[in-house]
């Protein structure tokens, strides 16, 4: 329920204090700086609308598309981990040892078809919801709860337990957790983590025990919303703010992409039907931000011819060619 | 004559007087622009506290001015060295921006009170970023796409117009659109009624 409906002065007012924010935001000139004062002091209330639109672009996340290059805090996490576990092996190993992994063990691959969703709960209790057209696989030690996601996206609930950390191996990304709630999903140019409870540590690390050089290995702790991904193209972490709820949201039927390239949104929008759609190289890495439900997709389409020169040519079996609008002409 | 030699000539109660002039000078600028500049600064810096520093900032360095010189350009000066100091400001963030992915390192370096270390402030903004996040959502499709490109991911509009084949003003109409938008949904305004109230 409103508060107080707002007049139609009012809301002109809020549309010239925002135009204002956005022309001060992209400009240092001194001009426009009088400009403003001027419109401030033409009437008391523009400031007070000013201030208060302000206070909306502020309120949304900054994009942090910073890269990572985190090698103390790295070395810190494994020095206090280490100890932790390693004591906790050598407990675990004296006397229970044959008990629990008879209680614990689990190793298993599971796969599903195109517009198949599936719920699995691991032998710890850990929850994992495997999106269609994935494939994943477990293998549980004493010390170690390991999970690959060789191909597609899962989203994970884990079972709470220091001593034993959930790893999520995915591509070249590591996502460690003791007891939390987040998204994998891998992409053609990029494999992602979101953060929906709880915190994990991802790295950007080779196979454990590879003997692969650790110097190049990122790695950064991520809390709720944030968002962690490993581009192909440029080899390194980068964490962005996203909704946590966009997380999970896929589960529900509706996919989330915030500022992901197409080739990726596509991808994971093939997963829920046949025949393919099929991005023209030109476009694989522009940006969409946006909500797809894959029940609706023809829908989504249309959409996107007038979001980018696009058009979207049905190719019957074939599936779906997204093109540059020129071409077809 | 030049101008040094004058001053060191002018005897002392001279100084004084500018002095106090500068002083008289710069107080009303606090008195009736103060608002202003917190508010102008706020938009470069995105944080209303670091603006209140830097507005603080100029107004010291302006009070060490000879001459005040006409209220309007001193008015103008105030706003220009704000500017620089704010630009400074962001530089240096930009810089520590990588210590950030590292708390921990840092923690008793930034403990000293400051609000953005606030968890309990933390959590409200976050809250209200997620809400905001979500009334975006609600929006049609293109205006989404334009606002997240500019906001979001800090696109210049002029970058953001050639990107989804609109011209600048559209842009700028859709950023309005949003931002309006979004007020009147935080106001707790429903999805209908505000639809009625503004339009593309």
């Amino acid at each position: 329920m409103s508060k107080s409906d707002p007049t139609a002065s009012e809301i002109a007012r809020f549309q010239d204090a925002s135009e204002w924010v956005q022309r001060l935001n992209e400009s240092n000139e001194q001009a426009l700086a009088d400009q403003w004062m001027q419109w401030c002091g033409a009437d008391a209330g523009n400031l007070a609308a000013f201030e208060q639109m302000q206070r909306v672009w502020n309120a949304f996340p900054e994009a942090r598309a910073t890269s990572l290059h985190a090698p103390p805090l790295a070395s810190r996490l494994k020095q206090r981990r280490r100890p932790i576990a390693l004591a906790a092996s050598v407990v675990l190993l004296v006397g229970i040892a044959g008990w629990f992994s008879l209680r614990y063990s689990d190793d298993r691959v599971i796969e599903t078809a195109v517009g198949e969703q599936r719920r699995i709960t691991l032998a710890d209790g850990s929850r994992l919801d495997l999106a269609p057209d994935s494939l994943v696989s477990a293998h549980f030690t004493l010390a170690r709860r390991h999970v690959r996601l060789v191909r597609g996206q899962a989203f994970f609930a884990v079972a709470h337990s220091v001593v034993r950390p959930f790893i999520v191996h995915a591509n070249n990304l590591t996502v460690t957790a003791v007891g939390t709630e987040f998204d994998v999903r891998i992409g053609p140019s990029s494999t992602a983590v979101i953060v929906s409870e709880g915190r994990v540590t991802v790295a950007s690390a080779e196979e454990e025990g590879s003997g692969a050089s650790r110097s190049d290995t990122e790695m950064v702790r991520a809390g709720v919303g944030d968002r962690v991904s490993f581009s192909k193209s440029a080899h390194r972490l980068s964490v962005a703010v996203v909704n946590p709820n966009v997380a999970g949201a896929w589960r529900d039927g509706t996919l989330q992409f915030m500022g992901e390239p197409l080739e990726d949104v596509i991808n994971a929008i093939n997963r829920y039907a046949a025949p393919p759609i099929v991005v023209a190289p030109a476009f694989q890495q522009t940006r969409f931000t946006g909500t797809v439900s894959p029940a609706r997709i023809g829908d989504w389409l249309k959409a996107l011819e007038q979001i980018y020169p696009v058009e979207v040519v049905d190719q019957g079996a074939n599936g779906v060619l997204i093109r540059s609008r020129a071409h077809g002409s | 004559m030049t101008g040094a030699d004058e001053q060191q000539a002018a005897p002392c109660d001279e100084i004084a007087a500018r002095f106090e002039s500068t002083a008289t000078a710069v107080s009303q600028l606090f008195r009736e622009h103060n608002r202003m500049l917190v508010g102008y600064l706020t938009t470069r810096l995105r944080s209303e506290q670091e603006a209140k520093d830097v507005a603080q900032e100029a107004y010291v360095r302006l009070l060490q001015l000879q001459n005040p010189g006409a209220p309007s350009l001193l008015r103008a000066y105030l706003f220009k060295t704000a500017t620089n100091i704010a630009i400074d400001r962001l530089r240096h963030r930009r810089i520590q921006h990588q210590a950030d992915v590292q708390p921990e390192l840092f923690e008793n370096l930034t403990t000293t009170g400051m609000e953005a270390d606030d968890p309990a402030r933390q959590l409200i903004e976050r809250e209200q970023a997620d809400r905001l996040l979500g009334y975006l959502q609600e929006l049609p499709i293109k205006c989404q796409h334009v606002f997240n490109l500019h906001r979001l991911e800090g696109v210049p509009q002029r970058e953001v117009a050639l990107r989804v084949g609109v011209s600048e003003r559209m842009v700028r109409r859709y950023v309005t659109y949003a931002m309006v938008y979004c007020r009147l949904r935080l106001d707790g305004i429903t999805v209908d009624q505000v639809r009625r109230y503004v339009s593309l």
